[in-house]
Protein backbone atom coordinates (compact mmCIF):
# COMPACT_ATOMS: atom_id res chain seq x y z
CA UNK A 1 0.00 0.00 0.00
CA UNK A 2 1.21 3.68 -0.53
CA UNK A 3 2.21 5.69 2.08
CA UNK A 4 1.26 9.01 2.55
CA UNK A 5 3.34 11.61 3.58
CA UNK A 6 2.93 15.16 5.33
CA UNK A 7 4.91 17.99 4.14
CA UNK A 8 4.65 21.12 5.85
CA UNK A 9 7.70 23.93 5.16
CA UNK A 10 6.83 27.06 4.62
CA UNK A 11 9.17 27.17 1.84
CA UNK A 12 7.13 26.96 -0.97
CA UNK A 13 9.53 26.16 -3.74
CA UNK A 14 11.51 23.67 -1.53
CA UNK A 15 8.02 22.23 -0.42
CA UNK A 16 7.02 21.96 -3.92
CA UNK A 17 10.40 20.21 -4.63
CA UNK A 18 10.22 17.29 -1.74
CA UNK A 19 7.29 16.30 -2.97
CA UNK A 20 8.33 15.55 -6.43
CA UNK A 21 11.09 13.62 -5.26
CA UNK A 22 8.98 11.79 -3.07
CA UNK A 23 6.18 11.22 -5.24
CA UNK A 24 9.35 9.66 -7.61
CA UNK A 25 9.69 7.75 -4.65
CA UNK A 26 6.28 5.85 -4.61
CA UNK A 27 4.70 8.21 -2.15
CA UNK A 28 1.46 9.82 -2.01
CA UNK A 29 2.47 13.88 -0.56
CA UNK A 30 0.34 16.32 0.76
CA UNK A 31 1.66 19.51 1.60
CA UNK A 32 1.02 22.79 3.97
CA UNK A 33 3.02 25.93 4.13
CA UNK A 34 2.67 26.29 7.69
CA UNK A 35 1.25 24.95 11.11
CA UNK A 36 -2.07 25.75 10.78
CA UNK A 37 -2.30 24.65 7.61
CA UNK A 38 -0.43 21.48 8.49
CA UNK A 39 -3.01 20.79 11.27
CA UNK A 40 -5.64 20.64 9.02
CA UNK A 41 -4.39 18.79 6.15
CA UNK A 42 -3.60 16.32 9.18
CA UNK A 43 -7.09 15.60 10.11
CA UNK A 44 -8.67 15.65 6.53
CA UNK A 45 -5.32 13.29 5.22
CA UNK A 46 -4.71 10.94 8.05
CA UNK A 47 -0.98 10.91 7.23
CA UNK A 48 1.20 7.97 8.07
CA UNK A 49 4.20 10.02 8.35
CA UNK A 50 4.77 13.84 8.76
CA UNK A 51 8.01 15.63 7.74
CA UNK A 52 7.86 19.23 9.75
CA UNK A 53 10.17 21.91 9.08
CA UNK A 54 10.97 23.64 12.83
CA UNK A 55 11.61 27.13 11.83
CA UNK A 56 8.23 28.38 10.81
CA UNK A 57 6.35 31.46 10.99
CA UNK A 58 2.85 31.67 12.34
CA UNK A 59 2.94 28.47 14.21
CA UNK A 60 6.76 26.90 14.80
CA UNK A 61 7.30 23.36 15.18
CA UNK A 62 7.23 22.89 18.80
CA UNK A 63 4.03 24.82 18.78
CA UNK A 64 2.74 22.34 16.17
CA UNK A 65 3.43 19.34 18.39
CA UNK A 66 2.45 20.81 21.22
CA UNK A 67 -1.07 21.68 19.86
CA UNK A 68 -1.14 18.25 17.95
CA UNK A 69 -0.69 16.44 20.88
CA UNK A 70 -4.07 18.42 22.37
CA UNK A 71 -6.35 17.67 19.29
CA UNK A 72 -8.01 13.37 19.71
CA UNK A 73 -9.21 13.58 16.08
CA UNK A 74 -5.30 13.20 14.57
CA UNK A 75 -4.15 9.76 13.87
CA UNK A 76 -0.76 8.84 15.56
CA UNK A 77 1.40 9.82 12.14
CA UNK A 78 5.23 9.68 13.04
CA UNK A 79 6.77 12.93 12.97
CA UNK A 80 9.99 13.41 11.61
CA UNK A 81 11.47 17.17 11.88
CA UNK A 82 13.99 18.99 9.74
CA UNK A 83 16.34 21.01 11.80
CA UNK A 84 19.58 23.03 12.31
CA UNK A 85 21.94 21.31 14.10
CA UNK A 86 21.80 23.38 17.55
CA UNK A 87 18.27 22.55 18.02
CA UNK A 88 18.37 19.03 17.86
CA UNK A 89 18.75 18.26 21.48
CA UNK A 90 15.60 20.27 22.05
CA UNK A 91 13.17 18.52 19.74
CA UNK A 92 14.17 15.42 21.01
CA UNK A 93 12.86 16.15 23.96
CA UNK A 94 9.97 16.28 22.90
CA UNK A 95 7.10 13.78 22.90
CA UNK A 96 5.97 12.33 19.55
CA UNK A 97 9.07 13.10 17.63
CA UNK A 98 10.82 10.16 15.92
CA UNK A 99 13.42 11.07 14.17
CA UNK A 100 15.31 14.09 12.65
CA UNK A 101 17.35 15.40 9.55
CA UNK A 102 19.67 18.37 10.46
CA UNK A 103 19.23 20.90 7.61
CA UNK A 104 20.58 21.42 5.13
CA UNK A 105 19.79 18.27 3.90
CA UNK A 106 20.05 15.58 1.06
CA UNK A 107 17.93 13.68 -0.83
CA UNK A 108 19.33 10.22 0.16
CA UNK A 109 19.22 11.08 3.60
CA UNK A 110 15.71 12.42 3.83
CA UNK A 111 14.41 9.54 1.35
CA UNK A 112 16.47 7.02 3.96
CA UNK A 113 15.42 8.10 7.21
CA UNK A 114 11.75 8.35 5.45
CA UNK A 115 11.77 4.71 4.34
CA UNK A 116 13.77 3.34 7.72
CA UNK A 117 10.97 5.00 10.10
CA UNK A 118 7.93 3.65 8.19
CA UNK A 119 9.73 0.46 8.23
CA UNK A 120 9.47 0.83 11.66
CA UNK A 121 13.19 0.51 12.17
CA UNK A 122 13.67 3.39 14.90
CA UNK A 123 17.09 5.89 13.73
CA UNK A 124 19.76 4.97 15.70
CA UNK A 125 21.11 8.38 17.60
CA UNK A 126 24.58 9.24 17.42
CA UNK B 1 79.23 83.02 64.40
CA UNK B 2 75.36 83.89 64.76
CA UNK B 3 75.44 85.64 61.33
CA UNK B 4 77.22 83.18 59.56
CA UNK B 5 74.37 80.82 61.38
CA UNK B 6 71.81 83.41 60.62
CA UNK B 7 72.98 83.23 56.44
CA UNK B 8 73.12 79.21 56.78
CA UNK B 9 69.64 79.32 57.77
CA UNK B 10 68.41 82.05 55.37
CA UNK B 11 70.05 79.68 52.74
CA UNK B 12 68.52 76.93 53.85
CA UNK B 13 65.12 78.76 53.79
CA UNK B 14 65.60 79.59 50.58
CA UNK B 15 66.25 76.37 49.35
CA UNK B 16 63.19 75.15 51.34
CA UNK B 17 61.32 77.71 49.46
CA UNK B 18 62.98 76.61 45.63
CA UNK B 19 62.29 73.00 46.56
CA UNK B 20 58.55 73.58 47.84
CA UNK B 21 58.09 75.40 44.77
CA UNK B 22 59.45 73.09 42.25
CA UNK B 23 57.61 70.39 44.46
CA UNK B 24 54.29 72.36 43.67
CA UNK B 25 55.49 72.66 40.09
CA UNK B 26 56.29 68.84 39.77
CA UNK B 27 52.76 67.75 41.57
CA UNK B 28 50.94 70.35 39.14
CA UNK B 29 52.68 68.35 36.07
CA UNK B 30 51.89 65.13 37.83
CA UNK B 31 48.65 65.95 38.52
CA UNK B 32 48.00 67.16 34.75
CA UNK B 33 49.91 64.39 33.56
CA UNK B 34 47.34 62.09 35.46
CA UNK B 35 44.44 63.83 33.90
CA UNK B 36 45.49 63.72 30.91
CA UNK B 37 46.32 59.75 31.59
CA UNK B 38 42.66 59.25 32.87
CA UNK B 39 41.10 61.12 29.61
CA UNK B 40 43.62 58.42 27.88
CA UNK B 41 42.25 55.65 29.54
CA UNK B 42 38.72 56.53 28.99
CA UNK B 43 39.17 57.26 25.11
CA UNK B 44 40.64 54.04 24.98
CA UNK B 45 37.85 52.44 26.75
CA UNK B 46 35.26 53.71 24.54
CA UNK B 47 37.15 53.22 21.25
CA UNK B 48 37.63 49.35 22.54
CA UNK B 49 34.02 49.34 23.45
CA UNK B 50 33.44 50.30 19.31
CA UNK B 51 35.47 48.06 18.28
CA UNK B 52 33.65 45.04 20.16
CA UNK B 53 30.62 46.71 18.79
CA UNK B 54 31.82 46.19 15.06
CA UNK B 55 33.24 42.96 15.95
CA UNK B 56 29.68 41.70 17.49
CA UNK B 57 28.20 43.35 14.17
CA UNK B 58 30.43 41.95 11.98
CA UNK B 59 29.96 38.79 13.64
CA UNK B 60 26.01 38.18 13.27
CA UNK B 61 25.87 40.27 9.79
CA UNK B 62 27.90 37.36 8.53
CA UNK B 63 25.88 34.73 10.54
CA UNK B 64 23.02 36.32 9.26
CA UNK B 65 23.72 36.63 6.08
CA UNK B 66 25.35 32.86 5.82
CA UNK B 67 21.66 31.60 7.55
CA UNK B 68 19.71 33.53 4.44
CA UNK B 69 22.07 32.53 2.09
CA UNK B 70 21.26 29.36 2.81
CA UNK B 71 17.53 28.71 1.89
CA UNK B 72 17.81 29.73 -1.96
CA UNK B 73 20.88 27.49 -1.88
CA UNK B 74 18.84 24.65 -1.04
CA UNK B 75 16.06 25.50 -3.78
CA UNK B 76 18.84 25.67 -6.33
CA UNK B 77 20.34 22.86 -5.33
CA UNK B 78 17.40 20.64 -5.32
CA UNK B 79 15.94 22.25 -8.58
CA UNK B 80 19.09 20.75 -10.34
CA UNK B 81 18.88 17.73 -8.65
CA UNK B 82 15.76 16.46 -9.12
CA UNK B 83 16.37 17.20 -13.10
CA UNK B 84 20.15 15.71 -13.45
CA UNK B 85 18.24 12.39 -11.58
CA UNK B 86 15.53 12.90 -14.33
CA UNK B 87 12.36 12.96 -11.82
CA UNK B 88 11.14 15.92 -14.18
CA UNK B 89 11.71 13.88 -17.58
CA UNK B 90 14.83 12.90 -19.52
CA UNK B 91 17.57 15.14 -20.31
CA UNK B 92 20.81 14.81 -22.42
CA UNK B 93 24.56 14.28 -21.57
CA UNK B 94 25.15 17.49 -22.43
CA UNK B 95 22.49 19.11 -20.24
CA UNK B 96 23.51 16.25 -17.26
CA UNK B 97 27.03 17.68 -17.67
CA UNK B 98 26.30 21.22 -17.50
CA UNK B 99 24.01 21.18 -14.54
CA UNK B 100 26.66 18.60 -12.52
CA UNK B 101 28.91 21.53 -12.94
CA UNK B 102 26.13 23.98 -11.68
CA UNK B 103 25.89 21.55 -8.79
CA UNK B 104 29.41 21.36 -7.96
CA UNK B 105 29.81 25.22 -7.47
CA UNK B 106 26.35 25.06 -5.69
CA UNK B 107 28.23 22.53 -3.79
CA UNK B 108 31.16 24.77 -2.91
CA UNK B 109 28.85 27.36 -2.38
CA UNK B 110 27.20 25.08 0.50
CA UNK B 111 30.94 24.83 2.03
CA UNK B 112 32.00 28.07 1.97
CA UNK B 113 29.28 29.55 3.65
CA UNK B 114 29.54 26.86 6.33
CA UNK B 115 33.03 27.60 6.54
CA UNK B 116 32.26 31.65 7.52
CA UNK B 117 29.70 30.46 9.63
CA UNK B 118 32.30 28.41 11.59
CA UNK B 119 34.88 31.29 11.80
CA UNK B 120 32.15 34.06 12.81
CA UNK B 121 31.22 31.61 15.45
CA UNK B 122 34.83 31.43 16.57
CA UNK B 123 35.63 34.67 16.34
CA UNK B 124 32.99 35.61 18.17
CA UNK B 125 33.49 32.72 20.86
CA UNK B 126 30.12 31.28 20.45
CA UNK B 127 31.79 27.92 18.88
CA UNK B 128 30.63 25.63 21.74
CA UNK B 129 31.96 22.05 21.47
CA UNK B 130 29.75 19.19 22.90
CA UNK B 131 32.03 17.45 24.87
CA UNK B 132 31.86 13.54 25.41
CA UNK B 133 33.10 10.33 25.25
CA UNK B 134 34.47 9.94 21.71
CA UNK B 135 36.25 6.31 20.39
CA UNK B 136 38.35 8.13 18.45
CA UNK B 137 40.44 5.22 16.82
CA UNK B 138 36.61 4.29 15.63
CA UNK B 139 35.73 7.51 14.31
CA UNK B 140 39.33 7.80 12.49
CA UNK B 141 38.34 3.82 11.14
CA UNK B 142 35.08 5.32 9.83
CA UNK B 143 35.79 8.24 8.21
CA UNK B 144 39.20 6.74 6.42
CA UNK B 145 36.98 3.78 4.85
CA UNK B 146 34.15 6.12 3.55
CA UNK B 147 36.71 8.44 2.53
CA UNK B 148 38.60 6.11 0.44
CA UNK B 149 35.97 6.56 -2.77
CA UNK B 150 37.18 9.35 -2.70
CA UNK B 151 41.04 8.53 -3.05
CA UNK B 152 40.02 6.22 -5.70
CA UNK B 153 39.46 9.14 -8.06
CA UNK B 154 43.12 9.91 -7.94
CA UNK B 155 44.24 5.97 -7.64
CA UNK B 156 45.85 6.83 -4.44
CA UNK B 157 46.54 4.52 -1.51
CA UNK B 158 45.79 5.03 2.24
CA UNK B 159 47.60 3.86 4.10
CA UNK B 160 46.48 3.59 8.31
CA UNK B 161 48.47 2.88 11.44
CA UNK B 162 46.42 2.80 14.47
CA UNK B 163 47.02 1.17 17.97
CA UNK B 164 45.25 -1.92 18.55
CA UNK B 165 43.13 -0.90 21.19
CA UNK B 166 40.02 1.86 21.36
CA UNK B 167 41.21 5.06 21.86
CA UNK B 168 39.16 7.02 23.93
CA UNK B 169 38.83 10.75 24.58
CA UNK B 170 36.97 13.69 26.32
CA UNK B 171 36.07 15.71 22.72
CA UNK B 172 33.42 16.76 20.29
CA UNK B 173 33.75 13.85 18.05
CA UNK B 174 31.75 15.90 14.68
CA UNK B 175 34.03 18.43 15.20
CA UNK B 176 37.34 16.31 15.03
CA UNK B 177 35.48 14.90 11.82
CA UNK B 178 35.27 18.07 10.53
CA UNK B 179 39.23 18.32 11.22
CA UNK B 180 40.37 14.88 9.97
CA UNK B 181 38.01 15.42 7.02
CA UNK B 182 40.18 18.97 6.54
CA UNK B 183 43.14 17.70 6.44
CA UNK B 184 42.12 14.49 3.94
CA UNK B 185 40.64 16.57 1.54
CA UNK B 186 43.77 18.65 1.45
CA UNK B 187 46.18 16.04 1.52
CA UNK B 188 43.84 14.32 -1.77
CA UNK B 189 44.11 17.69 -3.26
CA UNK B 190 47.40 18.24 -3.34
CA UNK B 191 48.95 14.76 -3.91
CA UNK B 192 49.36 13.99 -7.31
CA UNK B 193 47.67 10.87 -9.32
CA UNK B 194 48.89 7.34 -7.60
CA UNK B 195 50.22 8.87 -4.37
CA UNK B 196 49.85 7.66 -1.34
CA UNK B 197 48.37 9.49 1.91
CA UNK B 198 48.93 8.12 5.54
CA UNK B 199 46.99 8.07 8.78
CA UNK B 200 48.53 7.40 12.04
CA UNK B 201 47.05 7.88 15.33
CA UNK B 202 49.53 7.41 18.29
CA UNK B 203 48.59 7.20 22.33
CA UNK B 204 51.31 9.19 24.38
CA UNK B 205 51.22 9.87 28.25
CA UNK B 206 49.06 12.46 28.20
CA UNK B 207 46.93 11.87 25.05
CA UNK B 208 46.83 11.52 21.80
CA UNK B 209 48.98 12.54 18.17
CA UNK B 210 47.68 12.39 15.13
CA UNK B 211 49.01 12.24 11.68
CA UNK B 212 48.11 12.78 7.95
CA UNK B 213 50.70 12.63 5.75
CA UNK B 214 50.76 13.05 2.01
CA UNK B 215 53.09 12.33 -1.07
CA UNK B 216 52.31 16.07 -2.57
CA UNK B 217 53.09 19.04 -4.23
CA UNK B 218 54.71 20.09 -0.63
CA UNK B 219 54.34 23.85 0.73
CA UNK B 220 57.20 26.47 0.02
CA UNK B 221 58.73 27.26 3.25
CA UNK B 222 57.77 31.14 2.68
CA UNK B 223 54.23 29.65 2.92
CA UNK B 224 54.50 28.23 5.88
CA UNK B 225 53.72 30.33 8.53
CA UNK B 226 50.53 31.74 6.70
CA UNK B 227 49.12 28.32 6.63
CA UNK B 228 46.76 28.80 9.54
CA UNK B 229 45.41 31.95 8.50
CA UNK B 230 42.26 32.97 7.37
CA UNK B 231 41.91 33.04 3.02
CA UNK B 232 45.23 31.68 2.39
CA UNK B 233 45.65 29.16 -0.18
CA UNK B 234 48.51 27.80 -1.79
CA UNK B 235 49.91 25.59 -4.96
CA UNK B 236 46.04 25.96 -5.95
CA UNK B 237 45.85 23.39 -8.76
CA UNK B 238 42.64 23.52 -11.05
CA UNK B 239 42.51 19.70 -11.93
CA UNK B 240 39.86 17.71 -10.56
CA UNK B 241 39.47 17.39 -6.93
CA UNK B 242 37.97 19.28 -4.06
CA UNK B 243 37.92 23.03 -4.71
CA UNK B 244 39.10 24.91 -1.16
CA UNK B 245 37.84 27.77 0.84
CA UNK B 246 41.06 29.11 2.54
CA UNK B 247 39.32 28.84 5.55
CA UNK B 248 39.58 25.12 6.17
CA UNK B 249 42.93 25.61 8.37
CA UNK B 250 42.46 28.42 10.16
CA UNK B 251 39.31 26.11 11.20
CA UNK B 252 40.90 23.52 12.36
CA UNK B 253 43.60 25.15 14.46
CA UNK B 254 40.73 26.54 16.53
CA UNK B 255 38.51 23.63 16.65
CA UNK B 256 41.82 21.74 17.91
CA UNK B 257 42.37 24.98 20.28
CA UNK B 258 39.09 24.62 21.71
CA UNK B 259 40.07 20.82 22.54
CA UNK B 260 43.03 22.57 24.52
CA UNK B 261 45.51 20.82 21.55
CA UNK B 262 47.80 22.04 19.37
CA UNK B 263 48.44 21.65 15.65
CA UNK B 264 51.45 22.10 13.27
CA UNK B 265 52.63 21.17 10.11
CA UNK B 266 56.17 20.10 8.44
CA UNK B 267 56.50 20.17 4.67
CA UNK B 268 59.30 19.88 1.84
CA UNK B 269 58.48 21.14 -1.28
CA UNK B 270 57.95 18.00 -4.10
CA UNK B 271 58.07 15.47 -0.76
CA UNK B 272 54.87 16.09 0.90
CA UNK B 273 53.38 17.84 3.98
CA UNK B 274 52.73 16.25 7.07
CA UNK B 275 50.02 17.46 9.53
CA UNK B 276 49.91 16.49 12.88
CA UNK B 277 47.77 17.75 15.94
CA UNK B 278 47.82 16.47 19.35
CA UNK B 279 45.14 16.06 21.76
CA UNK B 280 45.02 15.91 25.94
CA UNK B 281 43.45 12.41 27.13
CA UNK B 282 40.50 11.72 28.58
CA UNK B 283 41.34 12.73 32.42
CA UNK B 284 43.40 15.18 31.02
CA UNK B 285 40.40 17.20 29.54
CA UNK B 286 38.21 16.22 32.53
CA UNK B 287 40.57 17.78 34.98
CA UNK B 288 40.51 21.01 33.10
CA UNK B 289 36.66 20.54 32.51
CA UNK B 290 36.49 20.40 36.21
CA UNK B 291 37.86 23.31 37.24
Amino acid sequence: MVKKILVIDDEEELLGMIKLRLEANHYEVVTADNGVTGLEQWKKEQPDLIVLDVMMPEMDGFTFIQEAKTRKELNDALIIVLTAKAQVEDIFKMEGVKDYILKPFNDSDLLATIKKNLDGVRNEVV
Amino acid sequence: MSEFLENEIENLRKENEDLQKEYEGLKWGVQKTNEAIKTLYKDLERKNKELQNLDQLKSDFVSTVSHELRTPLAISTEGINLIIDGIVGPITDQQKELLTMSKESLYRLNRIINDLLDISKIESGKMDLKLGPVNFKGLLEKLTDSYQKVLDTKKQELKIFFPKEPVYLYADGDKLIQVVTNLLNNAHKFTPEGGSIKVVLKREKDGVLCRVQDSGIGIAQEDMRKLFGKFQQFGRTYGPGIKGTGLGLAICKSLIELHKGKIWAESSECRGTTFFFRLPGHSLIQEDFKK
